[in-house]
C-alpha cells in the first residue's frame, strides 16, 4: 500500500495502516495520523471503456473515430468523453476553456495572483525610515491605488483596504511634504 | 479531460492554521466542492485546488518545524522594548525578563520539537504539502473541519479501510507524484561538517558571553577566526546539500545562521558608527564596551547557543533515519 508518510515521503508499511489510523514510519519514526477516503479505493487504472463511434453516431470534433457523449455549450462541436470539461452544470469543449471568452471565461482558473494593494501598501511605509525617498514614494503608492485599484486582488481576500490606506498614507506622507516646502519657502522668506 | 468548479464567484472560507512569516505565508480556504491551498510570497500568491471528490487521504505526521512567525517576532519585538525600557531602571526586572526570555524560547523550542507535524493531502495525481499545518492541534481542527466536507462527497469508508482495500484487492489510484521518493531522502542528516558547524555555534555562543568585557585583540581575532570556521562550514553544507550528500535539514539550519550573522554584523556596525560619531575620537575598543554594543553580543550569543541546541536536535535525530 504505498501511502507515503508526510515527513519523509517513503510508502508507510501495510502493517502498520492496518492497526488503525495511526501508522508509524519504519524509515523516520514519525507517528502518521491517517484519514483515507473512498477515492483511494477506486482501481488505479480503471479499464478503458468501449468509447469507438459506430456509423450513424455523433463523433468527437477532435477525435472522429472516438463516440461523442456530449456538445460544448458555448461553441456547439461534439466531445467525447476525454474531451468534455465539465464545469458546474455545464459542458465545455477544450478549445472554448483555452481561449477563455465567452461563458467559457469562468473556467479560465487562475493559479497565481500579484497582489497590487500589498505593493501599494508597502511602498509608503518601507520608505519611512529612509523618510527623503517618500517624496516619489508618497504619490506614487496613490497613483499606483488609482491604476490598480479595478485590478484583481488576492482569491480570497475580499476587501481593499489595503489600497485605501495606501491612498491616505501617500497623501498624508505628500501633504506633509507640501507642507513642509511651504514653511521652508516662508521662513526663508522671513529670513530676507 | 478533468472536471472543473466554479470559483470565481465563490466565497472561501478559512480553514484552521495559517503560516505567516516575513515573507512568504500560507493559508487553506475551502470553496464548496474544493480546498484553495494559498501560498503567500508578500506580493505574490500561488493557489492549488483540491477537488474534495479527488482527495484519497490526508497524512498528518509529527515532525519538528522550527518556524519562526511574525506572531514570535511580534513577541521578541515586545520584549526587547520592554527590556530597553527597564534595563536602566528597575534591576530586578531586567532579572525576570531574562528568565522570561529563556522561558518563550524554551517553550518555542518545545513546541516546535514535540507538537509540530507536516501535513500531506493526497489525490491520483499529486502528493501535496499543506504548510499552514505546521502544528498538531491544528492539524485535529483542520482533520475535524475538513472531514465531514469529504464524507460528504465521497460518503465513508466502512470499517478498517486498509482492510477494505486489502479484501477487495484495489490498489489505490495513487500516481506517480505520490510515490515518488525526494532526490536526498536517503541521505544522512548529519556529517563530520555538519558537526563542526553545530560545535562552531556552541563555542561561539561560549566565547562570545565569556569575553563580553574582554577588549583584548586577541580576543577579537579569535571571534573571527570562529566566525570564519562557522562560515567555512556553512559554505561546506550547502555543497554537501547541493551534491545530494545532506539532508535538507542543517542547511536551513545553516541559512538561518547565515542571516543572523548578516544582520547582527550590520546592526553591530550601525551602533559603533553611531556611537563614533557621538563620541569623537573614542576608540573603537572603548566604543564596543557601550551598553548598546555589549547587550547586541548577547542577543547574538544567546541566538547562537538556541541554533547550536537545533542543530544537535537535528543531528541527533539523524540516528533514526539512517537505521
Amino acid at each position: 500500500m504505498p501511502l507515503p508518510c508526510a515527513r519523509c515521503r517513503m510508502p508507510l508499511p501495510a502493517w502498520e495502516l492496518m492497526n488503525g489510523d495511526v501508522a508509524v514510519c519504519t524509515r523516520c519514526g514519525s507517528a502518521n495520523t491517517v484519514r483515507a477516503f473512498p477515492a483511494a479505493l477506486a482501481p488505479a487504472n480503471a479499464p478503458a471503456r468501449q468509447e469507438l463511434a459506430l456509423d450513424g453516431e455523433a463523433a468527437c470534433f477532435d477525435h472522429p473515430n472516438k463516440r461523442a457523449v456530449a456538445a460544448c455549450q458555448q461553441c456547439g462541436r461534439f466531445v467525447c468523453r476525454l474531451c468534455s470539461v465539465e464545469f458546474g452544470a455545464r459542458i465545455l469543449c477544450p478549445s472554448c476553456v483555452a481561449a477563455g471568452s465567452g461563458i467559457a471565461k469562468v473556467a479560465n482558473l487562475q493559479t497565481s495572483r500579484t497582489l497590487y494593494d500589498s505593493i501599494a501598501l508597502i511602498a509608503p511605509l518601507v520608505t519611512l525610515p529612509v523618510w527623503p525617498f517618500t517624496l516619489i514614494a508618497a504619490p506614487g503608492a496613490m497613483v499606483f491605488t488609482v491604476m490598480k485599484w479595478s485590478q484583481p486582488i488576492s482569491l480570497v481576500r475580499r476587501a481593499r483596504w489595503r489600497f485605501v490606506l495606501a491612498f491616505l498614507i501617500g497623501l498624508a506622507e505628500t501633504g506633509l511634504w507640501i507642507w513642509g516646502i511651504i514653511y521652508a519657502v516662508a521662513a526663508a522668506r522671513a529670513g530676507k | 479531460m478533468g472536471q472543473m468548479s466554479m470559483t470565481q464567484g465563490d466565497r472561501y472560507r478559512k480553514l484552521p492554521g495559517s503560516r505567516r512569516g516575513i515573507l512568504r505565508g500560507a493559508s487553506v480556504w475551502t470553496g464548496g466542492d474544493h480546498l484553495l491551498s494559498v501560498k503567500s510570497y508578500r506580493f505574490r500568491e500561488d493557489y492549488k485546488r483540491f477537488h474534495l471528490r479527488d482527495v484519497q487521504a490526508i497524512v498528518v505526521a509529527s515532525a519538528p518545524r522550527f518556524h519562526i512567525s511574525t506572531r514570535s517576532l511580534f513577541i521578541g519585538a515586545m520584549w526587547l522594548f520592554a527590556y530597553l525600557a527597564v534595563r536602566a531602571r528597575f534591576e530586578f526586572l531586567t532579572n525576570a525578563l531574562y528568565l522570561a526570555a529563556a522561558g518563550l524560547v524554551a517553550a518555542w523550542l518545545w513546541i516546535s520539537a514535540a507538537f509540530s507535524c507536516r501535513c500531506r493531502i493526497l489525490t491520483a495525481v499529486s502528493l501535496e504539502e499543506l504548510p499552514s499545518i505546521y502544528r498538531t492541534w491544528t492539524a485535529r481542527k483542520f482533520l475535524a473541519k475538513v472531514e465531514p466536507c469529504i464524507a460528504e462527497v465521497q460518503g465513508r469508508v466502512e470499517g478498517n479501510w486498509a482492510e477494505v482495500l486489502e479484501a477487495s484487492g484495489a490498489a489505490p489510484a495513487l500516481g506517480p507524484a505520490s510515490a515518488a521518493v525526494p532526490g536526498n531522502v536517503n541521505s544522512p542528516a548529519r556529517t563530520p561538517i555538519s558537526d563542526l558547524f553545530v560545535v562552531t555555534l556552541f563555542v561561539n555562543s561560549a566565547a562570545m558571553l565569556l569575553t563580553l568585557h574582554s577588549p583584548a585583540t586577541l580576543v577579537r581575532w579569535l571571534a573571527s577566526g570562529l566566525l570564519l570556521v562557522e562560515l567555512g562550514a556553512i559554505a561546506g553544507i550547502f555543497v554537501q546539500q547541493y551534491r545530494g550528500i545532506l539532508r535538507s535539514g542543517m542547511p536551513r539550519l545553516a541559512i538561518a545562521a547565515v542571516i543572523k550573522t548578516g544582520i547582527a554584523y550590520y546592526i553591530g556596525l550601525l551602533m559603533v558608527s553611531f556611537a563614533a560619531a557621538r563620541n569623537p575620537g573614542v576608540d573603537s575598543a572603548a566604543l564596543m564596551a557601550l551598553p548598546p554594543y555589549l547587550l547586541l553580543r548577547q542577543i547574538n550569543a544567546c541566538l547562537d547557543a538556541v541554533l547550536g541546541l537545533v542543530g544537535a536536535w537535528v543531528a541527533m535525530s539523524s540516528d533514526r533515519f539512517t537505521d
